[in-house]
């Protein structure tokens, strides 16, 4: 009994030393990066990886979240005579909830996995410390653009996701399933506020960080070769996954108290 | 020129370093022998300041290394320079790049100077034609010259070999052995290297210590080690010049 209780409190306390470990990481990247030289080639190269390399994948799952919710919306709504506001409905939920969530999901497995990967890779071969050694400061060669890169691209990634989904829905719901293609738009207007939308980017603002400090301080802090390199990636992603979902509800519970009536 | 001074250091409960003190002559090559485990690159780390003792003092030029700020350490760091036992080259870089990072990092000299400054110390190691490699593409002994030629481009006063003969096989531990000394006439700096391979540390040594279970055992000039009294070091020798007989 004392055991478990012992193991509990471990846990715990293991739990807390990890995000305070990782607060920390983020407050010096925050603090290395005002400081001089600012390096833009290198988070602008950066911000391709994250936000080009990722468009394809954001794009698939975006056009399909859209169609198969409105397949469903409508299945649904024809009970009981409401399929107009099927786009409505689907816009809703995808701007406010699913792609801010589904966005980041897919970038934490895609580019905070990668993060994990490269960083933890130049840490066991101590190229990290070749770099401290030649004086450069690695939190602020390495760390800084890829968390602005990740802070910028996911909100971008984001509204990218929410016009396909949109076109995604609409696609099945008037060429398809044969609504009413005014009825679809204006239902459209008359539920939807931009302060949706700004609701979904805030998260994805959050997510972002999230991501790139997660996945950076996983590899930054990998130990014990390739074997600590592949658990870095793993607990990146898992971590990251909950994280979204953890801070997704306590961020939605925050900005309904500001959404417009 | 590098003085260490009484340095302790535990890692969980553990004492790797047990009050080690060491003096570097400027200009000399200084081997640090030791067997696996036994607190050489554990010293190495602190002598570069990536490691913060417990208690004791690392002094160059004057200043206490364990007293500086980071960003006093980080200055004071170009003016070393190292090469890493897997020679630590940037893998998504070139050798030309890896070359010249600390150059575009540190100076604000034109892209034709910094080309100058690599090639020449490409040329220096004998890799001037592999600029456009990437580092996978080479073999052990070309990554640890190119290593070199990264370590040596800033023109520090001091470099430091972490195991650099360590997995090679005995035609590229001689041209490893080469370089050191090559390195170390031609530029004239201090070198520092860390080592179990006896037969090697002999061959580029001005000076020896030899590190067992965080203390140093014995210190002399390279010429003298085989004289040594000590049982460790003499079981040490024993076993190495047996194997070469």
């Amino acid at each position: 009994m004392l055991n478990s209780l012992d193991r509990i409190g471990e846990l715990f306390l293991s739990f807390f030393e990890q995000v305070g470990s990782m607060l920390f990481f983020l407050l010096n990247a925050l603090r290395q990066s005002l400081r001089p030289p600012y390096r833009p080639r290198l988070i602008i190269e950066h911000m391709f990886s994250v936000g080009v390399g990722s468009l394809f994948i954001v794009g698939l799952t975006g056009t399909f979240t859209g169609a198969v919710f409105t397949l469903q919306s409508i299945a649904g709504f024809a009970t009981v005579g409401m399929e107009n506001i099927v786009g409505s409905t689907v816009l809703l939920a995808v701007s406010r909830e699913l792609a801010p969530v589904l966005t980041s999901l897919m970038v934490a497995g895609r580019v905070g996995s990668a993060m994990a990967t490269e960083l933890g890779t130049m840490r066991v071969t101590e190229q990290i410390d070749a770099m401290e050694v030649m004086g450069v400061n690695p939190v602020k060669y390495l760390i800084v653009p890829r968390l602005f890169a990740a802070t910028f691209m996911v909100p971008i990634l984001t509204v990218i996701f929410t016009v396909v989904a949109g076109v995604g829905s609409y696609a099945i719901a008037i060429p398809m399933m044969g609504l009413d293609e005014g009825a679809f738009f204006a239902r459209i207007e008359w539920l939807l506020n931009p302060y949706d939308f700004i609701h979904g980017l805030v998260k994805s603002i959050f997510f972002g960080v999230l991501i790139a400090v997660i996945g950076c301080y996983k590899g930054y802090n990998a130990k014990g070769g390739a074997r600590g390199v592949g658990n870095a990636t793993t607990q990146s992603v898992v971590i990251s996954s909950i994280a979204i979902f953890v801070v997704d509800y306590v961020l939605t519970s925050i900005l309904l108290i500001w959404a417009p009536s | 020129m590098l003085v260490v001074e009484n340095i302790h250091k535990s890692f969980s409960g553990h004492e790797v370093l047990k009050g080690v003190s060491l003096r570097v002559t400027k200009g000399a090559t200084r081997v640090i022998l030791g067997l696996s485990g036994s607190g050489k690159s554990v010293l190495m780390k602190h002598m570069i300041g990536l490691i913060k003792p417990d208690s004791g003092k690392i002094i160059m030029d004057g200043e206490d290394l364990t007293q500086l700020s980071e960003k006093r350490l980080q200055e004071k760091r170009k003016e070393f320079g190292m090469v890493f036992q897997q020679s630590a080259l940037f893998d998504s870089m070139t050798v030309w790049e890896n070359v010249a990072f600390p150059l575009r990092e540190h100076t604000k000299l034109r892209h034709t100077e910094i080309h100058q400054r690599v090639m020449e110390k490409l040329e220096l190691v004998g890799l001037e034609h592999s600029t456009d490699k990437f580092p996978s593409e080479l073999s052990g002994g070309m990554r640890k010259r190119v290593g070199l030629a990264r370590a040596v481009i800033l023109s520090p006063k001091c470099i430091f070999y972490d195991e650099p003969t360590t997995g090679l096989d005995p035609v590229t531990t001689d041209n490893v052995d080469n370089m050191i000394l090559d390195a170390s006439r031609r530029l004239q700096v201090t070198s520092i290297v860390i080592s179990h391979d006896i037969g090697s540390a002999i061959r580029v040594a001005d000076e020896i210590a030899v590190l067992h279970k965080g203390e140093i055992v014995e210190d002399c000039a390279a010429k003298d080690i085989r004289k040594s009294q000590h049982p460790f070091v003499r079981n040490f020798l024993d076993i190495w010049f047996g194997k070469q007989e």
